[in-house]
């Protein structure tokens, strides 16, 4: 792919952060992280109170990519199966069975909507891993592909009844969790609140453009993006310091008021955790027209790509959206660059 | 009115324990003892608040003692026939030396005169009797005789107040001014003052330093002042740079978040552009590995921005103008 192509799909990637922009207000910096994930082709969690308005941006998204979509809302009794397939009796009288959400588009499934992911038991949870990690599925003795599948799942923090935490190993496959906040803004909160616009979400999102572009192209775009921009030794260097404060804080001077930091950290970001990280930020080197990566595409993405992966001690678990935040600025602050 | 009584009594008792009466014991014989007193050189012209010194040394042989106990008593006042006479044992100073068959008393005593007359009169320290004891006729005490010193205490002024015009004796010679330390002083005076003008000049001058005032763009800028304009060193002096920013916020510095170092130091916000400038290199030199720039244009203005980084440091208000009037954008 040429630099003159990158160049077209960067065009179109800043519309389709535009076009969702358009529908979804007060949400510029989410809808530049999923569009960086998008092009980084890395799952996204999104994750925040009940009502902000997590599945509509999904689905705007959903719109604008194209490709096979398919959703599903996560539930106590929901099994692996069920997203397999499902059966029914025919009109013939006789049992049938038919293809689940995830078999449903074929190769062509480009985005895999899985709300309220929590809800789900670990079973599911465990196929879905399988399914981002390998995009394939093993089901009626053969072997099922999805390359170009990104899922999309969202979950709230709020609720604890009849949910199950997402294990870190399942956590790991995200390469971003976004937290979704809306902002104390009184023009915007009014503006959600009176602007009749925003009362039905799905005639919202049709305000969006939709399939922008060729979904099946992306992958080929994303290794294009990975090779192109680059990065330098000092860079490497910084990225690397990252990756260790993650691990070992109190050996880059890291405090957080109220936790004894040599006991918060049971095990830092992942090999994978910091390979995506730099997937991101070169995607957010490539939307800002450079062809460098420097340190602040890393900031861009830092706490949306590492804080999920971070494993905390239990005394600490309860707080960990809070910790996490200041962990990651607290990184970002005290290892320098170069 | 018996409390009255009483006080009254007291006094009377501790007047007659000061006088003592000289014929209580008899005297010493004489060959027991030894007497030196060095007698003040002034002896006329006492007034309030002088002070005359008696060095007074004496040598007792044995089988006699001194009685420390009948030294003077420091505070207490000289009498004659039971009236004041303005002088005071203000201090004593007791010095004690055995020779073989003798013991030498070293005495320093210091009086204060508190008295004057409207004319030169008379006055005098009267003599003390110093005790001695023989250890074995602890009985038979003796006594010695420090002679009385006779001394002059004269008027502050003559007759009071005088007029000076009217008292030029010609034996006296003219009261003159000394000059010498006056133009002393007019030298030190202007020498403290140019000295002032020069640290004031210094203080505000660009160049300024005090002690703890330098703390790491002043070791950057003497390091790298004199760099040569290749590649690793260009890449060594803006690590320098990043570090001195770095050490100043305690935190890393990124242009995103310049507003720390300038909430730290307000100096640095005079040079924004310049930071900016610097970022931008630093990113093309680290991040982009350009090599199209002129490094000797880059060196020369590192040094620059290094200086006026320096000079933020110290709190001083920096001129960009002067890396434009170089010729550097």
């Amino acid at each position: 792919m040429s630099d003159q192509n990158l160049a077209e799909w960067r065009k179109l990637a800043l519309t389709l952060e535009g076009e969702v922009n358009k529908v979804i207000v007060g949400q510029e910096g989410p809808i530049k992280l999923i569009t960086t994930s998008i092009f980084a082709r890395g799952h996204v969690l999104l994750e925040g109170d009940v009502g902000v308005g997590k599945t509509t941006l999904l689905k705007a998204f959903a719109r604008s990519i194209g490709g096979g979509y398919a959703r599903i809302e996560g539930t106590i009794d929901l099994m692996p199966n069920d997203l397999i397939y499902h059966t029914y009796l025919g009109e013939d009288g006789k049992p049938h069975v038919s293809n689940g959400p995830i078999l449903k588009s074929g190769e062509d499934l480009s985005i895999f909507f899985f709300n309220e992911i929590n809800r789900a038991r670990p079973q599911v949870h465990s196929l879905l891993l399988r399914i981002m990690a390998e995009k394939t599925l093993s089901a009626f003795n053969s072997e099922f592909k999805f390359p170009h599948l990104i899922v999309f799942a969202d979950r709230n923090q709020v609720e604890k009844e009849e949910t199950f935490e997402i294990p870190s190993a399942a956590r790991d496959r995200f390469m971003m969790e976004i937290p979704i906040v809306i902002p104390q803004i009184d023009k915007l909160m009014t503006s959600l609140v009176f602007d009749t616009k925003f009362h039905d979400a799905d005639k919202l999102i049709e305000g969006a453009k939709e399939k922008l572009f060729k979904f099946d192209k992306l992958n080929e775009v994303s290794e294009n993006i990975q090779k192109n921009i680059n990065t330098t030794d000092a860079l490497k260097t910084y990225s690397l310091n990252l990756w260790k404060a993650t691990k070992n804080p109190d050996l880059y001077n890291i405090k957080i008021s109220g936790i004894d930091v040599n006991r918060l950290i049971i095990s830092g970001a992942s090999p994978r955790g910091i390979s995506m990280m730099m997937k991101c930020a070169r995607v957010n080197a490539w939307m800002d027209n450079r062809t460098s990566v420097i340190p602040e595409d890393i900031h861009a993405v830092f706490h949306e790509t590492i804080a999920h992966r971070l494993v905390f001690n239990p005394v600490y678990e309860l707080r960990r959206t809070e910790i996490a935040k200041e962990l990651t600025q607290e990184i970002i602050k005290k290892v320098s660059a170069p | 009115m018996h409390k009255f009584c009483g006080i009254l009594l007291f006094f009377y008792v501790m007047g007659l324990n000061a006088y003592e009466d000289p014929n209580k014991f008899k005297d010493v014989d004489p060959k027991f003892v030894e007497l030196a007193i060095i007698e003040p050189k002034q002896l006329v012209g006492y007034t309030v608040g002088d002070i005359i010194d008696r060095h007074i040394t004496i040598s007792i042989k044995k089988p006699y003692q001194l009685i420390e106990e009948s030294l003077p008593i420091v505070g207490y006042e000289k009498r004659y026939q039971g009236q004041l006479l303005g002088m005071t044992l203000k201090d004593i100073q007791f010095n004690k030396k055995s020779i073989k068959d003798s013991v030498t008393y070293k005495i320093l005593l210091k009086y204060q005169i508190f008295t004057n007359n409207v004319v030169a009169k008379p006055a005098f320290i009267t003599a003390d009797y110093y005790r001695l004891i023989n250890p074995a006729e602890p009985d038979k005490i003796v006594k010695f005789r420090i002679p009385e010193l006779t001394i002059a205490t004269s008027p502050i002024a003559i007759f009071g107040a005088v007029k000076v015009e009217d008292d030029m004796s010609p034996f006296r010679g003219p009261l003159t001014i000394e000059t010498i330390s006056s133009k002393m002083k007019v030298k030190y005076g202007i020498f403290g003052f140019v000295i002032s003008i020069l640290t004031l000049f210094y203080i505000y001058s660009r160049y300024s330093w005090f002690p703890k005032q330098s703390r790491f763009f002043s070791h950057v800028y003497r390091q790298y002042k004199k760099s040569n304009a290749n590649e690793k060193e260009i890449e060594n002096f803006v690590a320098a740079l990043h570090h001195g920013f770095n050490q100043t916020i305690n935190q890393a510095l990124f242009i995103n978040n310049k507003e720390v170092l300038f909430k730290k130091n307000n100096s640095f916000k005079y040079i924004e552009s310049e930071i900016n400038d610097f970022f931008k290199l630093s990113k093309a030199i680290n991040f982009e590995k350009k090599t199209n720039f002129n490094r000797v244009d880059s060196c020369a203005w590192l040094i620059i921005f290094s200086l006026h980084c320096r000079m933020c440091e110290r709190g001083l208000i920096v001129d960009s103008g002067d890396i434009k009037k170089l010729g550097f954008k």
